[in-house]
C-alpha cells in the first residue's frame, strides 16, 4: 500500500518532489517549541492547487491524514504529523501572484514567505502588516492558519487577520474555493467583509483542518514615516494605564507597536524593571510628530521614564527588515520555548505576577537567566508570551512541565489561547478545550461536515 | 563518531529556518538542488541528532544527500545572525563520519586514492606540477614570500600561475616555490579525509619552512582557507602570514609598487568566492574590486554579493562528484551576472572560474567571458 500511494503522489507532483526516505523525513519532524519529534510518512511538495487538490482526493480515497506545513516555524506542533501520512511542505507555491498599488492589495501563494513578500512591497513604497514574528522563514498561508502572532503593527490593526480580503482554499473534499465571494464576479478582494456570512474569516486559525490555502490576499498599506522611543516601567500596572491611554482612541490608536518585556537577558538588555518598546509612525511628519509627544507624555503620566531608542531600534531592527533579519543571537543559547496568548486590557499584571509566582520564584528559572516574560499591546488587550531557553534535550521534560503548569494556571484566570491548540508542545490544547463548551463543539460540527473522512490535521479538533 | 565532537552545538539548534534561505531569493545551493528540508542546515542538523541517538544510520542515499552540498557557507552566515551554530563544522564531521564508513562518493574515492599517490585531487603525475614554469624560468625555492601554487592552477590553468609570476616580476618581489608542494589538504577536507589532509598539511608546512618565507600568498581560495584556519589547528600559529593574492597586489598598487601601463576599459562584474568572504569569515571583499578599479574596468555589481553572494557551484566536491548539479548551481551565477550587462564575468578562484566558464559553455544564450582577476591584471601590465 505504502509503495502504491508513493507512486499515486509521484503521479501528482513529480518524483523530485515526494520523498518517503528516513533522513527526508528526519528534518521536518520539528517545529520552534519544544515537544517530540514526530515522523510522516511521506512529503510532498506541491507546485500548484490542482495538485494540492488531487493529493485530498487521493487521501480522502485511501483515509490518508494530511498535514500543512509552511517554514516549519510554528511553536506548538500545529503542523506535526501525529498519525503518519502526508505532510505537504507549501513552500514551493511562493509566488507573489499580485501587487496592486491601486486597491492596495497583494495576493501571493500560500508559502510565500512575509519576508519575500516585505521586500517586493517596499520596492513600490508599501507594507504589510501587522506582520506575523515567525521569522525569515516564515510562510503566509501559515500564518493566516495559525492567526500567527507578532507585534508588528499589532498595536494600531489588532491582531492577523484583519488584514486578510480573501483566500483560496482546497477544502477537504479536495474542492478549489475563494472565500471572498467578489472573485466569482471578476473582483479580487478589495475589502475584508465580503457576502453575508464571512467565510475568509471562518477558515483563518483553523490549522489545516478545514482547509488547505493555497492562495491569501491581503491588505497592504503605504510606508509611513516612523521612529522610536524608549521607556522603562516598574511596574505592570503603570504600565497598563499608559496602555489604555494609548489605546483609547479606538481605530486611531496612538503607537504602531508597544512592546513589552523583563528579563529575557539573553536577547536584552537585561535592566531591572519592562523595557518598553513604542514603535510610532504618522504619514506626515506633523502627524509623527504629534504621535511621538502624545507617546511621551501618556507614558510620563503612566510612571515610565524615557531612555535610549536604540534599545527599540535594536529590537525592532529597523534597518534590517524589522526582526527579520534581528533578533540577533536570539538562539546563540540554545532554543526557546513559549507559553502565549491575549488577555483584556487591565490584567495584564495578574499574568506578570503568576509567571514571577511559577516560574521565577517556584522553578527559579529567573535566577538563571532562562525565562523572560514580554508581549504587545493590542487595541484594548495585550498580547502576552512566556519564553524559555533550554538545554536540548537534557531540559525539554523540566520545560514541558513548567509550561504545563503555567498554561494551567493561565487559562484558570482566562487567559485567551492563540488558537485552537497544537497537538503538543506546551499543552494549550488540553486545557483550552474543556473550558470552550459549546464553541469547540460547533467546530466539530463544521470539521465534520467539510471533512468526513477527518484527513486534514485529524487530530487538531476532533481527538 | 566525528559529529559526536559537534554534539552540545548540533542541539542547541533553534530550528528558525533562517539556514535554509529559502525566505528569499535562494541563498543554499544545496536546497536550490534538492528542495526538502534535509538539504538545509537545520535539516541536517535534526539528521545528525537522529544519528547520534541511533534513531537513523548513515546509508548511501544520506551521503549522496549530504554531498549534494558546495559547503559554500551560506547557511553558517546566516545563522550567524540569530543562532551562531558552526554549521560548516557538523557538514564537515557528517562527511568525515561517511567517510570513514566507506559511503564517500565513488568519485571522491578515486580522488583520494590519486592524493595519496601523487599529491593531487586531479589524478596527475605529481612531476607535472611545474609545467606551467618555462623551461628558461628559474624560481628560487627561498624568498620572503612563498607562491603556494595549489593544484587547480598548475594542473589546469598554467596562465594563472604564468601570470601571477608575472605581477610579481613587475612589482620587484620575488617568489619562492618548491616542486616539493602537495595539495593544501582542502579537497580531502570537503570529502572527509580527515587523516590524509593532516599529512598533507604537515609535509606542507615543512616544505614552507625550508623557504624561509614570511608572507605565503595563494592564488586558490581553498588553500588560502586552509593554510590560514586548517594549519594553526595542527601546529598552533603559524610562523608565516598568509595572504590571498589580491590582498598582497592591493598593498603594491597602494605603495604604488604595483603599476599598470595600459587599462582593461571594460564593463566588469565581479563574483565573490565563497573561501574568501563568507567561510570563516574571511571577508575578503575589497582587494580584487580594487585591484580591477586599478586597471581601469567600470565594475557593475550583481544583485548578490560578498556575503550574500550565490556560490558557484564548484566547491565541496560537488563539481567531482555531480558535475550536472555543480553546472546546474553555475547557471544560475551566470544569469545573474548577464543581468548586469558586463562583458566579463571576473572571479579570484581558479575552482570557480572553471565552473562559471563551463556554465557559460552549455548556455547559448550567454555571451559573456569569464575570467581570472591574475588574467585582466596581467594584460594591464602589457607584454
Amino acid at each position: 500500500m505504502h509503495a502504491y500511494l508513493y507512486k499515486v503522489l509521484e503521479n501528482v507532483v513529480g518524483p523530485e518532489n515526494i520523498t518517503d526516505k528516513d533522513f527526508d523525513i528526519e528534518a521536518y519532524t520539528r517545529d520552534l517549541g519544544a515537544g517530540d519529534e514526530k515522523r510522516a510518512s511521506f512529503i510532498v511538495r506541491p507546485k500548484t492547487k490542482e495538485q494540492v487538490s488531487t493529493i485530498v482526493r487521493v487521501a480522502n480515497r485511501y483515509r490518508i491524514p494530511i498535514y500543512v506545513r509552511g517554514g516549519g516555524t510554528s511553536h506548538f506542533g500545529g503542523w506535526q504529523p501525529i498519525q503518519g501520512g502526508i505532510l505537504l511542505d507549501m513552500t514551493r507555491m511562493n509566488r507573489i501572484i499580485e501587487i496592486d498599488e491601486k486597491n492596495l492589495t497583494a495576493t501571493v501563494e500560500a508559502g510565500c514567505t512575509w519576508y519575500k513578500l516585505y521586500k517586493a512591497l517596499k520596492e513600490v513604497g508599501l507594507t504589510h502588516n501587522p506582520r506575523e514574528l515567525g521569522g525569515r522563514a516564515g510562510t503566509v498561508g501559515a500564518s493566516v492558519a495559525k492567526i500567527g502572532s507578532g507585534p508588528i503593527g499589532v498595536s494600531k490593526r489588532g491582531r492577523l487577520g484583519w488584514d486578510v480580503l480573501g483566500l483560496e482554499v482546497v477544502l477537504p473534499t479536495g474542492e478549489i474555493t475563494k472565500t471572498a465571494a467578489v472573485e466569482y464576479m471578476g473582483t479580487r478582494p478589495f475589502e475584508n467583509r465580503g457576502i453575508g456570512p464571512d467565510i475568509t474569516h471562518f477558515f483563518i486559525g483553523s490549522g489545516g483542518a478545514l482547509g488547505i490555502f493555497t492562495e491569501v490576499t491581503l491588505r497592504v498599506s503605504p510606508i509611513p514615516y516612523d521612529d522610536y522611543l524608549y521607556f522603562n516601567f516598574t511596574n505592570y500596572k503603570d504600565l497598563e494605564k499608559a496602555g489604555d491611554a494609548l489605546s483609547r482612541p479606538v481605530g486611531d490608536e496612538l503607537v504602531f507597536t508597544l512592546q513589552h518585556d523583563v528579563s529575557a537577558p539573553w536577547i536584552r538588555k537585561g535592566g531591572t524593571g519592562i523595557d518598553v518598546e513604542a514603535w510610532i509612525y504618522g504619514y506626515s511628519k506633523e502627524e509623527l510628530e504629534f504621535r511621538r509627544r502624545k507617546v511621551r507624555e501618556i507614558c510620563a503620566d503612566a510612571g515610565g521614564k524615557e531612555g535610549d531608542p536604540n534599545i527599540a531600534v535594536r529590537l525592532f531592527h529597523r534597518h534590517e527588515g524589522y526582526l527579520w533579519k534581528g533578533l540577533p543571537d536570539y538562539f546563540a543559547k540554545g532554543p526557546v520555548d513559549y507559553v502565549s496568548g491575549y488577555c483584556p486590557l487591565y490584567s495584564l499584571h495578574e499574568y506578570y505576577d503568576l509567571y514571577d509566582e511559577i516560574v521565577v520564584k517556584k522553578h527559579r528559572m529567573g535566577e538563571e537567566g532562562k525565562t523572560g516574560f514580554g508581549g504587545w499591546l493590542i487595541p484594548r488587550g495585550w498580547g502576552i508570551y512566556v519564553e524559555f531557553v533550554y538545554t536540548d534535550p537534557e531540559e525539554r521534560p523540566k520545560i514541558l512541565e513548567i509550561g504545563d503548569e503555567l498554561t494551567k494556571r493561565f487559562y484558570e484566570i482566562g487567559l485567551m489561547p492563540e488558537q485552537l491548540g497544537g497537538h503538543q508542545g506546551l499543552p494549550m490544547a488540553r486545557h483550552s478545550i474543556p473550558r470552550l463548551g459549546p464553541w469547540y463543539e460547533l467546530i466539530k460540527r463544521f470539521k465534520r461536515m467539510l471533512d468526513p473522512n477527518n484527513i486534514l490535521n485529524p487530530s487538531l479538533v476532533i481527538r | 563518531m566525528h559529529i559526536s565532537k559537534c554534539h552540545e552545538d548540533i542541539w542547541r539548534c533553534g530550528r528558525c529556518g533562517y539556514c535554509g534561505g529559502s525566505w528569499d531569493d535562494d541563498r543554499c545551493p544545496s536546497r536550490f538542488l534538492i528542495g526538502f528540508e534535509s538539504a538545509t542546515g537545520k535539516g541536517r542538523v535534526l539528521i545528525a541528532r537522529a544519528i547520534m541517538s541511533g534513531q537513523l544510520k548513515y546509508s548511501p542515499s544520506l551521503a549522496e544527500n549530504l554531498h549534494k552540498c558546495s559547503l559554500c557557507g551560506a547557511c553558517e552566515d546566516i545563522c550567524n545572525v540569530i543562532g551562531k551554530l558552526p554549521l560548516l563544522d557538523i557538514l564537515h564531521s557528517m562527511r568525515a563520519d561517511l567517510f570513514e564508513a566507506g559511503l564517500a562518493m565513488p568519485r571522491h574515492k578515486k580522488i583520494v586514492a590519486s592524493c595519496k599517490e601523487n599529491h593531487n585531487p586531479y589524478l596527475e603525475r605529481h612531476e607535472d606540477k611545474m609545467a606551467w614554469l618555462p623551461k628558461d624560468k628559474v624560481l628560487p625555492k627561498s624568498a620572503d614570500v612563498y607562491f603556494f601554487m595549489g593544484c587547480t592552477a598548475p594542473y589546469r590553468n598554467p596562465e594563472l600561475c604564468q601570470s601571477l609570476i608575472k605581477i610579481m616580476e613587475a612589482a620587484g618581489v620575488e617568489v619562492a616555490v618548491t616542486p616539493e608542494e602537495w595539495c593544501c589538504g582542502s579537497v580531502m577536507l570537503r570529502i572527509g579525509a580527515r587523516g590524509l589532509a593532516e599529512e598533507l598539511a604537515k609535509h606542507n608546512l615543512e616544505a614552507i619552512e625550508q623557504s624561509g618565507a614570511s608572507t605565503v600568498v595563494t592564488h586558490c581560495p581553498g588553500c588560502y582557507d586552509t593554510l590560514k584556519t586548517e594549519y594553526p589547528k595542527l601546529t598552533g600559529e603559524l610562523p608565516f602570514k598568509v595572504l590571498h593574492i589580491t590582498e598582497l597586489m592591493r598593498n603594491l598598487i597602494d605603495d604604488n609598487r604595483l603599476k599598470f601601463k595600459s587599462k582593461v576599459e571594460e564593463r566588469v562584474t565581479y563574483h565573490d568566492p565563497c573561501h574568501l568572504g563568507r567561510i570563516h569569515h574571511h571577508r575578503v571583499y575589497d582587494d580584487s574590486r580594487a585591484v580591477l578599479e586599478a586597471i581601469g574596468v567600470k565594475l557593475v555589481e550583481m544583485k548578490r554579493t560578498r556575503e550574500e553572494s550565490w556560490c558557484c557551484g564548484a566547491g565541496g566536491g560537488l563539481k567531482s562528484a555531480f558535475p550536472d548539479l555543480a553546472l546546474k548551481v553555475a547557471k544560475k551565477r551566470i544569469a545573474e551576472a548577464e543581468e548586469t550587462g558586463a562583458k566579463y564575468l571576473v572571479t579570484a578562484c581558479p575552482f570557480c572560474l572553471r565552473n562559471l566558464k563551463d556554465a557559460v559553455e552549455a548556455t547559448p544564450s550567454a555571451k559573456m567571458e569569464v575570467h581570472d582577476v591574475l588574467e585582466l591584471a596581467s594584460r594591464a601590465l602589457g607584454s
